[in-house]
């Protein structure tokens, strides 16, 4: 029951009595909130809760509700004389619900939002070096004791990023020589050069393009497909069950994603060199009037070993690249099935990020130091 | 037995005052508990009021903000990393979601701890799982994929695997959740039935009452991350405790209709029957596999 608001006079406590349960609530909000309009900073106001007998968790989260916003208003609150168990509930409630006063408000603002995003970048970079870090050292483990990597998993996860891929990496990169070598064909024709056709898309596919796009394909399959399966592990607590069998899941999880797509890197882009060269001939054969044996003579003649060994290192990079990213995005998912959607589309996207920059200072390397 | 109380060993696993904060949000607030070897504990308490956190830190999945935890009277947090992974491979947990390897099938997920120890050859690896898996009757699943199963066997197997390596302790997280009141029962039996066959010690985390009341020696009340009751279940059921009755109200359950539960085994014998077995105290494992075991436990 709580009392008629009128009864009270100035300075006397404000006292409640009986059972404060769900079916009284309402009334003991409308009172406090009567309370509250009447008092202002400064004003004292006592509640004594000595003649209530039982309280539940409804009353208890109104009363400390408005005794907080008289608090913030600046009236002094105290509840007194709870009896043991309702005063056991009510500071239950209460840890909960009280707010350190002073807590500053969230900041908003351009130079404030630049600054956090600023911050999250270098926070991001951070983690991921820390992973690779970690990697590194499980790596180093792993080499001076082989029996305890996880072997087993290298050959399927080798066969469905790399075997699997075949397909793909075949046609895109056909159709990559293929388009080249049209681009390039109405330029050389006017100079009468149809020959150097072989020459541009050789080059720019051992080069550039091979791995370059054999690395895009491989980040699109297999790096969402790391970042998922590790995100899917992790929200399921499957991560942690191995890590309470035993297993750290760096190297029962990373290491294998990682050494597979570095085997199978190389020899996809060796495959799409050549079908990318086959798709340059094409063209040659087609529309330029060059024979099939001339088109090879004159690739075989412009394409040095360096030039595909150079595109094989860039491609084990790559797959570095995108193997670390999309198994730190899987292991950094929280947040259950759209978690693991959020995580993907981030691992691949910034693996396409990555790649570019990483291309981008490959291909300046080898330029200053004429590779 | 007197006298093996004269001499209080212990507890087996000991927190002291240990919190654990999240981005600064407080989730467990200076936690003090005790188990001894062979009791079981069911600690109870709503969603969200970190019950789980509570589990993950005792197997070592999660690091307290502050406080100790002790197992066998020895601070962990004055371990070196092997000597920690020493003590980590005598707990295993039973995940919530089961969080079974989706790729491996049902045998395989159980045999997959003991693959990894050079040790044992494949008929004995063979012989293990069948034995761990017939006497929780899920023999018939031993091929099938994890998605293939029900959540009752999910749970069973997840169970199996916990148990087939022999851990002196058990944690159950929530082992009944989303189950029907059937197979709860049933996997209640599961859970008595892993203590006095394997004699391990179960800290089984559950919302259900009536688990906590038919399995538990000791029942351990968890509100917004504080230890609120503590106590024989029949205590908490009935206690007339304002913060205890809505869990047992909760439960859908007359706590006067409840009869004692009878138990088969009770936690003195357990632990009398466990230092039979174990006449040297816990057995620390040496040589090659241990050593195994400690490089497999580097964790991320
Ligand atoms: N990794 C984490 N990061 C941030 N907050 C967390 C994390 N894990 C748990 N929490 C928070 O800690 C609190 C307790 O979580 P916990 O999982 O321990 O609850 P629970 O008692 O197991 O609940 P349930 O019965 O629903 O499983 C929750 O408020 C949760 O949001
Ligand atoms: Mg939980």
């Amino acid at each position: 029951m709580t009392p008629d608001p009128a009864l009270r006079s100035e300075d006397a406590p404000f006292r409640l009595q009986g059972r404060l349960v769900l079916g009284e609530a309402k009334g003991l909000l409308d009172s406090l909130r009567k309370q509250e309009e009447t008092l202002r900073g400064g004003d004292t106001f006592p509640i004594d809760l000595s003649e209530v007998s039982e309280i539940d968790g409804a009353s208890a989260a109104i009363l400390l509700g408005s005794v907080r916003r008289l608090r913030d208003k600046g009236v002094t609150c105290e509840i007194s004389g709870a009896g043991e168990g309702v005063r056991e509930i009510v500071s239950l409630y209460e840890s909960a619900t009280s707010k350190k006063p002073g807590e500053p408000k969230p900041q908003t603002g351009m130079i404030v939002d630049v600054g956090r995003g600023t911050l999250a970048l270098v926070l991001g970079i951070k983690e991921v070096l820390g992973f690779v870090g970690q990697v590194v050292i499980e790596a180093l483990g792993v080499i001076r004791r082989p029996q305890t990597g996880n072997w087993r998993d290298i050959v399927p996860i080798a066969e469905r990023s790399g075997a699997d891929a075949v397909p793909i990496v075949v046609f895109i990169n056909f159709l990559v020589g293929f388009v080249m070598g049209f681009q390039g064909a109405k330029q050389l024709k006017m100079f009468g050069a149809n020959i150097f056709v072989a020459d541009l898309v050789g080059l720019s596919v051992t080069r550039e393009l091979g791995p370059l796009m054999t690395a895009i394909i491989l980040s699109g399959r297999s790096g969402a497909a790391f970042a998922a399966e590790l995100g899917t592990m992790k929200v399921s607590e499957e991560i942690d069950a191995l890590r309470t069998l035993g297993f750290g899941p760096m190297r029962y999880l990373v290491l294998p994603r990682t050494l597979a797509l570095v085997l199978v890197a190389p020899v996809l882009t060796l495959l799409a060199d050549f079908v990318g060269i086959a798709g340059g001939l094409l063209v040659g054969v087609t529309s330029l009037n060059l024979s099939v044996a001339g088109y090879w003579q004159e690739t075989r003649k412009v394409i040095h070993a360096w030039d595909i060994n150079s595109g094989l290192l860039k491609a084990v990079a790559f797959a570095l690249v995108i193997s670390l990213i999309s198994c730190q995005q899987g292991f950094a998912t929280t947040g259950g099935a759209e978690g693991v959607g959020r995580r993907t589309t981030t691992s691949v996207v910034s693996s396409l990020f990555a790649l570019i920059l990483v291309d981008t200072a490959f291909t300046v390397f080898f330029r200053v130091f004429d590779l | 037995m007197h006298d093996a109380q004269a001499v209080r060993p212990p507890p087996l696993i000991e927190m002291r005052k240990v919190s654990k904060s999240f981005d600064g949000k407080v989730v467990l607030h200076e936690l003090d508990f005790c188990v001894q070897r062979g009791e079981t504990v069911a600690i109870i308490g709503g969603s969200g009021s970190g019950k789980s956190t509570l589990a993950r830190i005792l197997m070592g999945l999660e690091k307290p903000t502050s406080g100790e935890l002790l197992v066998d009277g020895v601070c962990l947090s004055t371990l070196d990393r092997r000597e920690l992974a020493d003590v980590h491979a005598r707990f295993a947990m039973v995940f919530q979601h089961h969080a079974l390897l989706d790729s491996l099938d049902v045998f395989d997920n159980v045999a997959f701890q003991l693959r990894d120890e050079h040790e044992l050859n494949e008929p004995e690896i063979s012989r293990r799982v069948t034995e761990v898996l017939r006497s929780l009757e899920i023999q018939d699943a031993a091929k099938k994929l994890p998605a293939e199963l029900s959540g009752g066997m999910a749970k069973r197997v997840g169970i199996a695997r916990a148990m087939v390596a022999g851990p002196e302790i058990l944690i159950y997280d929530e082992p009944t959740s989303g189950l029907d009141p059937m197979t709860s029962r049933t996997v209640d039996q599961l859970i008595e039935h892993m203590r006095d066959t394997y004699l391990v010690t179960s800290i089984v985390i559950t919302h259900d009452m009536v688990s906590a009341y038919n399995i538990a020696d000791r029942v351990v009340v968890l509100a917004s991350g504080h230890i609120v009751a503590e106590g024989d279940p029949r205590t908490i059921f009935k206690s007339e405790d304002p913060a205890l009755i809505p869990f047992a109200l909760s439960s859908g359950v007359d706590p006067s209709h409840l009869s004692p539960h009878a138990k088969h085994v009770s936690a003195e014998e357990i632990r009398a029957r466990w230092a039979k077995d174990h006449p040297h105290g816990a057995h620390r494992s040496h040589g090659f596999v241990a050593w195994l075991r400690r490089w497999k436990h580097r964790l991320s």
